[in-house]
């Protein structure tokens, strides 16, 4: 076991039997609550940076959905919306006209207008030289901006006045409106610092050097305050002329072991848990049990897909008939009813059920142990004297599955697929690897000798190009880029993965993303087992929080947060 | 003496930049670099990207020529800039380091002052009642598991009575608030520091105790207290003073699992974060710091032996 494995392991250990004692008490001498003007929030991760372009995590991008407005964002109901445009510009409305990019392809112009009464919380305007700025930061490399895909592909911007700007794409897809990524930097203040050395820019950005300059921040909050590795405090943006928000403070604190995380809650020290970075669902299931009468619980299924990826390129798994008998010996419903008491969905592919582009009526494998064993049969695997099957070869019908160590509810999965397969005649050996070595080393070089368990965090309609066009399976020459780790090579899906992008009307897409999930639930490069959940944890006395889902987080509506009367 | 610590000084040196060398190429030849998990964390880096920001990091080039580059600047005084906090490196471990000496330091003293006054207590009646009760306080100090111990106090103190805070710095930087959010991560260490010292002195009391001269010392009619403090506990001192030496090695690498569980951002959660994370720049810093204090107090403690035993300085 790895040492942070191990610490976790230690640190988890106590966490039931304290936890029903903790609750038990803490119900009849509840903590007395802080004043109603301050939110504290707990969450497991503080951010490492709070610039907005450079790296992305879960926590930056919690904090800055108090703080910054992007353009545009997936709102609740998973559709593109404007947050400091003032309409979102379609092909329809005449704000998006496609036309010829330099390069030859087929490129699209879109036209955004600023809202009038956005501000920087020193008070200036948020204007088209915020948009410039950013996007000419993000394309210069020295700046160490992470995915450049947006910079290089956003060829040119055409200023039409402070507050209307025409962004010029070299290509032309279904989500040419969608600039989520491309976040406004305040140029009266970043500019200068970036301009007199890029290479150095991200060590002396203000966002991290004095990240409560109240010029850095567009949001209902602005930064007040942090304390590394601890807190973020935010205040009411003065210069903010939306809907004011109901709390005149708002703490952010990070404990990252969730056994103490659940104590602050328990004591009062943390009012809620913010879902994207709380507590896994088994313990919030367990807590909920316990102190349904002070919190509000509520699961948000989301796109954290958990899955088993397949390395088709060992002869066994080539053959698709083994990789069916795989998946009808699992009862993937009881294990979702078992770990998780059936409140996270089980997955059929990797298209989430919420997704507009889910299609339900995509073939199913369903749990069927006795097709499994015929499947087996007449892939020439029959059973051995000890009851694992054996091919012509006499080769034992063995397979490796890896995870993350450490990781609770992913260990428990693996034993009981272990239990399912193993009554197939499938013999599978389970080896895990701290996250550092498995995603950084066995997945990213398809090390793993058989499968791997892990999840794919995606977004509303996301294309899965890098996850299973050919050209993505990730080699030395290819710098190891690439996500294909299944080694998926399937001259159909690498034409619709082309075509999907490129196809602008939803409905002509439809087809076309009901075919991917045909191939996938028939192909059967990876055995999907369910898409997780966050399990929010709020207050009875705060109303108005909306998860989504996805990765835009619940703080981008913060100003519809209320106290209950 | 002085040529014991002209030769200690020179075997720190030596040990520091071994020490400097090994860490370094031991993080640099951990599987994995920063770039390599930030491509299996999100899909939209291409290869392209993936070379830009090697080359960006440095993390093209090879391991000795980058140490090389790390070492220079470290010698004129730059410790280059964290990539896990967003700060030069000498910053986070500054706020780090006054994070754990306001734990460790006086949790390290009351360790000592009150295990070691209470292996004396055990000391005077072998197998006694108080010898007894002392010795399963000091055995239960030694078995119990830091993270249980916490998590128990924090039931009882924040949860149930709600006295205390549960955890992390305190909100504001006055006296109180520190104390209050001080108050359940020092009962923690202090309760099962103090088992070390109680069974430390416990031991050396009851030999020194033993010996000829302290009958010699009743015999003359020295009261049972001057016989336990001005004959026996100086004579016992000598195994104390190396539990002490250690003890204070470790305010500067900081207490890993009582900082994780009281979110107190200290020095041994910034090194297991540092480590884990690829961040050379704060690693190397806080484990050359957390060796030099290693080094130098265990100079300390061999001084301080030298001093109370004649014996030694032949």
């Amino acid at each position: 076991m790895s040492a942070r494995a191990t610490l976790r392991a230690i640190l988890r250990a106590p966490r039931r039997a304290l936890a029903a004692l903790a609750v038990g008490l803490a119900l009849a001498a509840p903590a007395t609550p802080l004043a109603r003007d301050t939110l504290t929030i707990g969450i497991t991760q503080y951010p490492s940076t709070l610039h907005p372009s450079i790296e992305s995590m879960a926590a930056k991008s919690y904090v800055h959905g108090f703080t910054l407005r992007p353009i545009t964002v997936h709102d609740a109901e998973w559709k593109v919306v404007c947050m400091l445009c003032e309409r979102l510009p379609t092909i329809e409305n005449g704000d998006a006209v496609p036309e010829m990019a330099p390069n030859g392809n087929p490129g699209i112009a879109v036209t955004y207008r600023l809202r009038a009464d956005s501000a920087w919380g020193d008070g200036t305007p948020i204007t088209t030289e915020d948009i410039l700025f950013a996007w000419e930061a993000g394309r210069e490399a020295a700046t160490g901006i992470g995915p450049a895909e947006l910079y290089r592909s956003l060829h040119r911007i055409t200023v039409i006045d402070a507050r209307t700007f025409t962004l010029h794409f070299d290509k032309l897809t279904f989500e040419y409106n969608a600039i989520n990524e491309l976040r406004p930097l305040p140029a009266h203040l970043e500019r200068a610092i970036w301009q007199a050395d890029p290479r150095a820019y991200r060590t002396r950005t203000l966002y991290d050097r004095e990240p409560a300059r109240p010029g850095l921040w567009s949001g209902p909050y602005r930064v007040v305050a942090t304390q590394a590795g601890a807190s973020v405090t935010l205040e009411r943006n003065p210069a903010w002329r939306g809907r004011e928000p109901a709390f005149r403070r708002i703490v952010i604190r990070t404990v990252e072991n969730t056994a103490a995380l659940e104590a602050n809650l328990l004591a009062g020290q943390v009012d809620m848990i913010a879902g994207e970075l709380g507590l896994p669902l088994d313990q919030a299931l367990a807590l909920e049990r316990r102190a349904a009468t002070r919190f509000r619980f509520h699961i948000q299924p989301g796109l954290v897909y958990e899955h088993i990826d397949l390395n088709l390129d060992l002869p066994a798994l080539s053959d698709r008939r083994v990789r069916e008998a795989l998946v009808r010996a699992i009862d993937r419903d009881q294990i979702v009813q078992r770990l998780f008491e059936g409140r996270v969905p089980v997955a059929h592919s990797f298209v989430n059920p919420l997704d507009r582009m889910h299609d339900p009526t995509v073939p199913r494998i369903p749990f069927d142990p006795e097709g499994a064993r015929r499947l087996l049969e007449e892939a020439g695997w029959r059973p051995g004297p000890d009851g694992i099957r054996r091919n012509a070869t006499g080769e034992r019908l063995s397979l490796e599955l890896m995870t993350t160590a450490g990781n609770r509810s992913r260990e428990l999965v693996q034993q009981v697929l272990q239990g399912m397969w193993r009554a197939v005649g499938v013999e599978v050996r389970i080896r895990n690897e701290p996250p550092r070595v498995f995603f950084g080393e066995t997945l990213s070089r398809r090390r793993f000798q058989g499968m791997a368990l892990f999840a794919w965090i995606s977004s509303p309609e996301n294309v899965p190009r890098t996850i299973l066009h050919s050209t993505e399976i990730p080699t030395e020459a290819r710098n190891w880029a690439g996500q294909n780790y299944t080694g998926f090579r399937h001259a159909e899906m690498d034409e619709l993965l082309e075509r999907l992008p490129i196809t602008l009307e939803p409905e002509a897409r439809r087809p076309l993303w009901r075919r991917v999930q045909e191939i996938y639930a028939t192909e059967i490069p990876v055995i999907p087992l369910f898409f997780r959940a966050d399990a929010h944890i709020w207050p009875r006395w705060l109303e108005g929080v909306r998860p989504t889902g996805h990765l835009a987080p619940s703080s981008l509506w913060v100003e519809a947060w209320r106290v209950a009367p | 003496m002085l040529r014991l610590v002209g030769a200690r000084l020179v075997q720190a040196a030596v040990t520091v930049v071994l020490l400097s060398f090994a860490a370094y190429a031991l993080i640099g030849l951990m599987p994995g670099d920063p770039i390599d998990l930030a491509i299996a964390s999100d899909p939209r880096l291409s290869a392209a990207d993936a070379e830009r920001l090697r080359a960006l990091h440095g993390l093209d080039r090879p391991l000795l020529e980058r140490y090389l580059a790390w070492a220079v600047s470290a010698l004129a005084g730059e410790f280059g800039f964290s990539r896990l906090f967003a700060a030069p490196a000498q910053e986070v471990l500054a706020a780090a380091l006054v994070n754990s000496l306001a734990l460790l330091l006086p949790t390290t003293l009351a360790s000592a002052a009150i295990g070691i006054a209470l292996g004396i207590l055990a000391a005077r009646r072998p197998r006694g009642a108080v010898d007894a009760i002392i010795n399963a306080v000091a055995f239960a100090g030694i078995a119990m598991p830091s993270f249980w111990l916490a998590i128990l106090l924090i039931i009882l103190f924040a949860v149930v009575l709600g006295w205390l805070p549960a955890g992390g710095p305190p909100p504001e930087p006055t006296l109180s608030a520190w104390l209050r959010h001080l108050a359940l991560p020092s009962l923690t260490l202090t309760t099962l520091g103090l088992a070390a010292y109680a069974r430390q002195t416990r031991a050396a009391m009851i030999e020194a105790l033993g010996e000829p001269w302290i009958r010699t010392a009743r015999a003359k009619g020295a009261p049972p207290s001057r016989v336990l403090l001005r004959h026996a506990l100086p004579n016992a001192a000598i195994p104390i003073v190396t539990v002490a030496a250690l003890d204070f090695a470790t305010l500067v690498s900081g207490a890993l699992v009582v900082e994780t569980v009281f979110a107190w951002p200290g020095m041994g959660k910034l090194l297991y974060d540092a480590i884990l994370g690829n961040d050379y720049n704060v690693a190397l810093l806080a484990l050359l710091l957390a060796a030099l204090v290693t080094l130098a107090a265990s100079l300390a403690a061999d001084l301080i032996q030298l001093a109370l035993d004649p014996r030694l300085r032949r």
